[in-house]
């Protein structure tokens, strides 16, 4: 299932921005503390909420971090709209899922008020055939040829799209599992130099083939080797390409083989593995392999990342999303970077919050969304109008400068230049 | 060709590229034709352009700091070499190469020529898929004349499991390739070269009609 965008509202300072993936990352640009992480964080939060049990539902709602307090959007619900794209009965459809809360108030509130699944074929017409909808009542569809009329009782903190996978004999069961695996990962490790020592804690009942634990780096590097040897050749081959001094990368397995002696007691989420890992690469350069850690923090971070693209594409993941990628990397490096980034996550998008002109330089101009600056302290996302992109690129050139420069320089500009920068977005 | 005026001058020829293993396939291309037709009667650099900033400014500082400084009073050849596609991840806004080569001229470069890749210079590299199949380890049957330009070569490196990224180096890529294979198709592109080294084409490819 392929992500084609997100409209998102009542999160945090979030005015409610839409984001469309095209085939490239899309990136956020804005000032310091205008709101990119917080939509970042927005996306994140409605997968859980689709992924969670209805107890943990109830607990978000009421989740004090995430309620608007801006005076203008504090009346707003929290409303997620998400266009995919999936094969079904052997053809592309086009998957419209989302849902709306009311967030806890001092007069109740903490209730879903809004569901509604609705698909058409991509080449099929414009009609959507209604698969769910919760509106005064709760209803689905229930055969092919019926109508959505099927009455569903449903509680205030359950989701139908999670509670029709009871129901078997559904004929679009396939698109329910879909949306119920969607996944985001906000991946926002600026200090990378703790995530490569060698880590005895593991998650009680961790599955041995489990990758998602960025936090001990040399395990999922192990267990890509081990259960996932073309990624894990295709990642080091990559790293080589980036690092030309590096000839190559191993990761060991060390046994500790000693009883443990430590007690952890039972409610404790982590017990102490009896084996470590180490990454060590050779540098040309150099007269001995040299441990991961004692690498540059431009090169763990790089390597971080793409491991997260390659985990990303193995676990179909839905849409990753990195904070500053261009951080500790030297400008040099991001163009190619940028390349295999997308290369590696394959049909998982990738959306960036960036400050740096240099990425902006680089990717395509329509995927550009900006953080239009308001006097009221909202997070208010607008893309780079198709229209317009010839333009900016023109008076880019014109004044000497690359797009990414251009955008920063009228971003950081006064009211005049803001006017401009606001001249070359969607309304 | 070289004015009257100008005929006493040595010549120099830079060819400025971008990317590690675009500047690796000039590297050779220049050797094989030299060691085809002799060195021919000029010097050539090749400067390679990569990287973050205005490419105007950076051909203009590179043949002005380096280019002139080593060459004093040369007749100045330069070759802008390019691919005719878009592709992911470009610089923007793009080169404005009729600005480039204004620019030029007026730091003194005597001659200026582009070398455009038609699509992409990976299309190059495509006409020897046998050197590619060996570099790749793919199998000597597989078909490979269905794979196209830079999106074409990147899918061929993932079906050997290994990953093509267009501006850095790749190891042993160019020199896998054998350049006898691929100057036959592109004779009109590098004419630049080949006549400011002043060697007749037909030296280094018999089909070659120019």
């Amino acid at each position: 299932m392929r992500l084609k965008s997100v409209k998102i509202e009542g999160f945090r300072n979030i005015k409610e921005s839409e984001i469309v993936f095209g085939n490239e990352m899309t990136s956020l640009v804005s000032e310091n503390s205008y709101g990119k992480s917080n939509l970042m964080e927005a996306i994140d939060f409605a997968v859980d909420f689709i992924r969670s049990s209805a107890s943990v539902r109830n607990s978000m709602m009421a989740w004090k971090q995430g309620i608007p307090l801006n005076k203008k959007t504090e009346k707003h619900d929290f409303k997620v709209d998400f266009l995919l794209e999936t094969e079904f009965q052997e053809e592309q459809y086009e998957i419209n899922y989302g849902f709306c809360f009311i967030w806890i108030k001092n007069d109740g509130g903490r209730k879903i008020s809004g569901e509604w699944l609705n698909a058409r074929k991509v080449n099929g017409g414009k009609k959507y055939i209604k698969l769910i909808s919760r509106e005064e009542r709760s209803l689905f569809k229930s055969s092919q040829t019926g109508r959505c009329s099927s009455v569903i009782k449903i509680a205030d903190d359950e989701l139908i799209v999670s509670k029709l996978m009871n129901y078997d004999d559904l004929y679009y069961m396939s698109i329910l599992e879909e949306i119920n695996t969607i996944s985001v990962y906000v991946e926002r490790h600026f200090d990378t130099s703790n995530l490569y020592h060698k880590n005895l804690l593991v998650l009680k009942g961790e599955e041995d083939t489990e990758l998602m634990d960025f936090s001990d780096m040399p395990r999922v590097i192990y267990r890509l080797k081990k259960y996932h040897r073309p990624q894990f050749e295709l990642l080091t081959d990559i790293f080589k390409q980036l690092f030309p001094n590096i000839t190559d990368i191993e990761v060991q397995e060390f046994d500790i083989g000693q009883k443990q002696r430590i007690n952890i007691s039972n409610d404790a989420p982590y017990t102490i593995s009896n084996k470590v890992y180490s990454i060590f690469v050779k540098d040309e350069n150099l007269n001995q392999p040299l441990d991961f850690t004692s690498m540059s923090d431009g090169a763990k971070r790089v390597f971080l990342m793409l491991t997260f693209a390659v985990v990303a594409n193995i676990q179909n993941m839905t849409l990753i999303a990195f904070e500053e990628p261009e951080n500790s990397i030297h400008p040099s490096l991001l163009q190619g970077y940028l390349r295999v980034l997308t290369q590696l996550a394959g049909d998982c998008k990738i959306i960036v919050a960036s400050h740096s002109p240099y990425i902006i330089e680089y990717v395509s101009t329509e995927d550009i969304y900006v953080g239009k600056p308001n006097p009221y302290g909202l997070a208010e996302f607008a893309r780079i109008d198709a229209g317009k992109v010839k333009r900016l690129e023109n008076d880019a050139s014109d004044s000497g400068a690359s797009v990414g420069s251009y955008i920063f320089e009228l971003l950081s500009g006064g009211e005049d230049e803001i006017a401009l920068l606001n001249t070359y977005l969607e309304k | 060709m070289v004015k009257k005026k100008e005929k006493d001058k040595k010549i120099v020829l830079t060819i400025f590229i971008e990317g590690d293993t675009e500047v690796d396939f000039y590297k050779k291309m220049v050797s094989s034709i030299r060691q085809k037709a002799g060195r021919g009667n000029c010097s050539i650099e090749i400067k390679n352009v990569k990287g973050v900033g205005n490419y105007q400014s950076k051909v203009c500082r590179i043949f002005e700091n380096s280019v002139k400084q080593k060459y004093p009073d040369h007749y100045y050849v330069v070759a802008l070499c390019y691919d005719t596609d878009v592709f992911q991840y470009s610089r923007k806004p793009p080169v404005d190469w009729k600005a480039v080569t204004k620019a030029l001229q007026e730091k003194g470069a005597d001659r200026i020529e582009q070398i455009r890749a038609e699509k992409s210079i990976e299309d190059w590299f495509l006409l020897d898929t046998d050197g590619l199949k060996r570099f790749l380890r793919l199998p000597a049957k597989i078909d490979v004349t269905a794979y196209k330009g830079q999106k074409g070569l990147v899918q061929l490196f993932q079906k050997a499991n290994k990953s093509y990224i267009k501006g850095i180096q790749c190891k042993g890529l160019v020199e896998a390739l054998d350049m006898d294979k691929i100057f036959p198709h592109i004779c009109g592109e590098i004419r630049v070269i080949c006549d400011t080294i002043g060697v007749k084409c037909s030296n280094i490819n018999e089909r070659c009609k120019l």
